[in-house]
């Protein structure tokens, strides 16, 4: 098992969720979250005084797949979140040790 | 909580009996269905046994289960029904029964809803609707579910149908957008796929809204399909459940994608051998296409045929047309009135054809039917008749339609009924990734891309400009024929294009064409890949590749012909196969022969002359008149190859990069190049081992080469000039530049930096796991086609790194590189080397050839870049 995390722009989310659930993901996880990369913010002018955005708004996401839907779901994602501009976001994969599903008690895949 | 084992373990026995079966091939169609009512019947009971009989309610299977076929892998659509309020005692019991499904690993798609709930969302979404058309009852309330259902399709009055046909339609064409896509073509897709089960649910979903009957039998009674389309549906519908089940089985889980190692498996499993058609793979492909190609056809005449039935105006009428012969234009579809004139005299049907091209029409649903009842009286007289061929060649020669009713011809077997040698490359799979269409598809796509190419000449494309002047009509005729008989011989065994061309010169002479026509035609397959291969292949500057075409070709109509046919051919064979880079080298490599043929003599150019010019123009272009005395010191001592293939510009930066490496270990510079390429320059003092060394660095960086010239000079210093693709991040290339840069510096002061950067991009990633057909290796060692150079060609699938390894073990071998070429045709790597020994002579001896060879394989059987 595999945790997904990918942090993206705003506007890509409906797309990816799309993308995600034609492929038939179990479930995900959808936060509203801060941040900068290369980016680095942006500067902008409020009343007259100029002013350092520190932190953009992103969208993260996190699944959780078993290993043999890794690669076409990160492509997936890729795919749909892609615009080509600076600030398009990153996909970070984690190894997932083990996960339990609180109701039943079922652990490993089954219980995604 | 305490009765949900019980609910489901039954379910669960039976799931476990079904997947033991489809160890070995089912009959599909069949075991689905059987599956799927015993499944029902065993829900039925499980559910019955705690819940009393009560009224107002019903379990109801829908989407799959509902149409009563379905895989162990399949989803459970149900559907808990109920009048207005919900029973008590059935939200527990919906809550314990839809738990123990998803504790038994069933996947379930469920809802509870009303009945007034149902009607809304089944009328905002059209998935839903189709997914309820057909339903069955588990349990419950008969009643109920009766009246449900009646009143459900009672809904579709001729408004509600009319929308309903619209959006079937809308669907349906969507989906097959999606789908058609190109890696869908060779991965397709078993249920959404074009031509897959979902076209067959779309014409039950139509017969259970218009005849509240979703079975062929029903629609077959209605005309809106021939007995014949039946019995093609009936078969590929059992074929395409039999691939679906052993494909659950193999890969086990609902995996509907026949992905490549799938494929491998489930010919197997499927009792498809290797023989006559190829590989066990290709047998069973071309079975597939061959099912999902009738498939397609039939649902998109049976929705013509639904559509015409339910015009709303019916007795007003199209204009119609009566045109010469039994055929009738009605708005702009052709139909053939009187089928059977066609059989008292054959040639009408490439008339027919002959008509739709000229009045543009589309042909009717029921043209398939006429022209195949009727394609028995066409035979040897007709092929030979000067009527039919030249009728023939007017279609071929429309650029607007001939693609369009060439694939009607091929589709309704009149094709291959007027050339028979076409029946052969039907369905013909070509198991690569880099070829994407079936042969018989990939033909049509060449005279379409044909047309394109000749088109785009009207916009002053260099090669193509003096298209118009250069070819005569008969000979464009012959162009276009030789562009659909190119690959005519296809898997008929090695050198298609030999077999090709004698296969040519028996249809040129059944077609009545001049000897001289046909010497073209035989000419222009036997030589179609000419161009591609040398170019791809050959130094384009050394001068024998070039004059060996030249020599083949003979004079410039024909080198324009080719050099059309090779752009047509590459274009329609994949999207990988044609890219800027290939453009360019055959655009280099026609300009070359052009020039030669031009001349009209094939001595070789006085090369110290033009090695003189080009020295001239060096020094034109110093601004240091001071430099003079060095720099044509420098430049008496370069290579005529050198000169020769160098810019001047080029040649000056490299004499200033060799004159800044004084204090340093190495000069780089990148410079973009066309299209996405660039062009990188490794200056730098030579060792052993320089060139596997600055290979392994730039694809350490993820960079993919294209090329390499690889120049050295008399003081010890070598000019390493490599075309580069893939530049990972475009905006901001200079970081790349300077990490590669940085990475040659470290590498040449110590070794063990190399393998330390290889190491960490051989590290296998999570995210490959894609296996593509592989076919075998192959070394070819040729020193007959350079008079200075051995030519090494390496054929491999592509891995990381290969480059890399190969380049190592001709460095271990004391073989020097003078020049690669590598071109990466989807999978499949060809890397052309142009190599020496140490002292610079050719190889030239039978052991050398054999310890190379054996070398070289033994390095690209060690599997992947993981080792």
């Amino acid at each position: 098992m595999k945790k997904i995390e990918a942090v993206i722009k705003p506007f890509r989310l409906d797309d990816v969720k799309e993308k995600l659930t034609d492929l038939g993901i179990k479930g995900m996880t959808v936060s509203e979250v801060k941040g900068f990369g290369r980016q680095k913010g942006h500067t902008e002018v409020y009343r007259g005084a100029e002013y350092v955005v520190d932190f953009l708004p992103k969208i993260k996401i996190e699944v959780v797949v078993p290993d043999w839907q890794l690669p076409e779901i990160v492509a997936a994602i890729r795919e749909s979140a892609i615009t080509g501009k600076i600030g398009d976001g990153k996909i970070f994969v984690i190894p997932v040790e083990e996960c339990i599903r609180i109701r039943t008690g079922e652990t490993g895949e089954e219980a995604l | 909580m305490v009765i949900r084992p019980n609910f489901t373990r039954k379910l669960k026995g039976l799931r476990d009996h079904f997947i033991e079966e489809c160890r070995t091939d089912v009959p599909g169609l069949l075991a689905a269905r059987t599956y799927s009512s015993n499944f029902r019947n065993a829900l039925g009971s499980a559910f019955d046994e705690h819940s009393a009989p009560g009224q107002g309610w019903a379990l109801v299977a829908v989407g799959g289960l509902g149409r009563g076929e379905i895989s162990f892998a399949s989803d459970i659509d149900l559907l808990f029904l109920y009048r207005k309020r919900i029973p008590p005692f059935l939200s527990d019991l919906v809550h314990d029964l839809v738990y123990g499904l998803w504790d038994s690993g069933f996947e379930v798609g469920h809802a509870t809803a009303s009945v007034s709930m149902v009607r809304n969302m089944v009328q905002s979404d059209f998935s839903i609707l189709t997914n309820y058309l057909e339903s069955r009852l588990v349990t419950g309330d008969a009643e109920f579910f009766d009246e449900w259902k009646r009143s459900f399709l009672k809904q579709f009055g001729n408004p509600n149908r009319r929308r309903f046909l619209r959006n079937l339609t809308a669907y349906r064409e969507s989906r097959l957008r999606q789908y058609g896509e190109s890696p869908y073509l060779l991965e397709p897709n078993v249920k959404d796929g074009v031509g897959a089960l979902r076209d067959l649910h779309t014409i039950r979903w139509a017969g259970m809204v218009y005849l509240h009957d979703p079975s062929l039998e029903a629609v077959l009674s209605n005309d809106w399909l021939m007995p014949e389309e039946k019995l093609w549906l009936d078969q590929s519908y059992d074929f395409l459940w039999r691939v679906r089940l052993q494909l659950h089985q193999s890969s086990e889980r609902r995996q509907d994608r026949l992905l490549f190692p799938d494929q491998e498996q489930v010919a197997a499993r499927m009792g498809c051998m290797a023989g006559t058609e190829g590989s066990s793979v290709e047998a069973f492909m071309r079975l597939y296409y061959r099912n999902t190609s009738r498939v397609r056809r039939t649902t998109s005449f049976f929705l013509e045929r639904l559509e015409e039935s339910q015009r709303r105006f019916r007795g007003f009428r199209l204009r119609r047309r009566i045109m010469p012969g039994p055929f009738l234009l009605e708005g702009k579809h052709l139909y053939i009135m009187e089928p059977e004139w066609m059989k008292k005299n054959p040639l009408l049907l490439m008339r027919f054809f002959w008509q739709a091209t000229r009045s543009r029409a589309h042909f009717h649903h029921n043209t398939g039917k006429m022209i195949r009842e009727n394609l028995g009286g066409f035979g040897e007289r007709e092929r030979r008749h000067p009527e039919v061929v030249n009728q023939f060649f007017d279609i071929l020669l429309d650029g607007r339609d001939s693609f369009r009713v060439l694939k009607t011809m091929l589709e309704t077997h009149f094709l291959q009924a007027f050339i028979p040698e076409f029946a052969a490359v039907r369905y013909r799979v070509q198991n690569d990734v880099y070829h994407l269409y079936t042969v018989d598809e990939h033909l049509l796509r060449t005279v379409r891309e044909l047309h394109q190419v000749e088109a785009g000449g009207a916009d002053d494309e260099e090669p193509l400009k003096s298209a118009p002047k250069l070819i005569s009509p008969e000979e464009r005729r012959i162009l276009y024929l030789a562009a659909l008989l190119h690959d005519i011989a296809k898997g008929r065994g090695t050198d298609h294009s030999m077999r090709g061309a004698a296969m040519a010169g028996e249809i040129a002479a059944r077609m009545g064409l001049s000897d001289t026509q046909r010497d073209l035609l035989c000419f222009l397959i036997e030589h179609h890949l000419i161009l591609a291969e040398t170019a791809l292949k050959r130094d384009l500057m050394d001068e024998k590749p070039v004059s060996r075409c030249a020599v083949t070709i003979k004079n410039r109509q024909r080198l324009l012909m080719l050099y059309m046919l090779t752009v047509a051919d590459s274009r329609a064979t994949g999207t990988e196969a044609w890219n800027t880079w290939k453009a360019s080298l055959v655009r280099e490599l026609f300009f070359k022969v052009d020039r030669l043929l031009q001349r009209a003599d094939l001595e070789p150019e006085d090369t110290e002359a033009r090695a003189g010019q080009i020295q001239e123009r060096v020094l034109a272009l110093l601004s240091v008149p001071a430099e003079r005395e060095r720099l044509t010191a420098w430049m008496d001592k370069l290579s005529f190859r050198y000169l020769l293939s160098q810019d001047p510009h080029d040649i000056l930066k490299h004499y200033e990069m060799e004159k800044e490496l004084a204090g340093r270990s190495v000069c780089f510079k990148a410079e973009p190049f066309e299209g996405e390429m660039w062009q990188t320059t490794v200056v730098t003092r030579d060792r052993p081992g320089l060139f596997a060394l600055i290979t392994g660095v730039l694809w350490a960086r993820g960079l993919n080469i294209l090329s390499a010239d690889i120049y050295t000079r008399e003081a010890g210093v070598v000019c390493d000039i490599l075309r580069v693709e893939r530049i990972a991040d475009p905006l901001r290339p200079d970081e790349l530049w300077g990490r590669v840069e940085t990475d040659l510096v470290r590498a040449l002061a110590d070794s063990s930096y190399l393998d330390e950067i290889l190491q960490n991009k051989r590290r296998p990633s999570v995210l490959e796991v894609k296996c593509n057909p592989r076919k075998e290796d192959r070394v070819i060692i040729d020193e007959e086609a350079s008079d200075f150079y051995t030519l090494i060609e390496v054929y491999t699938w592509d891995r990381p790194g290969v480059l890399h390894r190969i380049t190592n073990v001709l460095f271990e071998l004391d073989i020097t590189i003078q020049l690669a070429k590598i071109s990466t045709p989807g999978a499949q790597v060809a890397d052309i080397f142009y190599v020496t020994d140490l002292s610079g002579e050719k190889l030239m001896s039978r052991d050398r050839h054999e310890q190379l060879r054996e070398k070289l394989l033994e390095c690209l059987s060690v599997d992947s870049g993981l080792d």
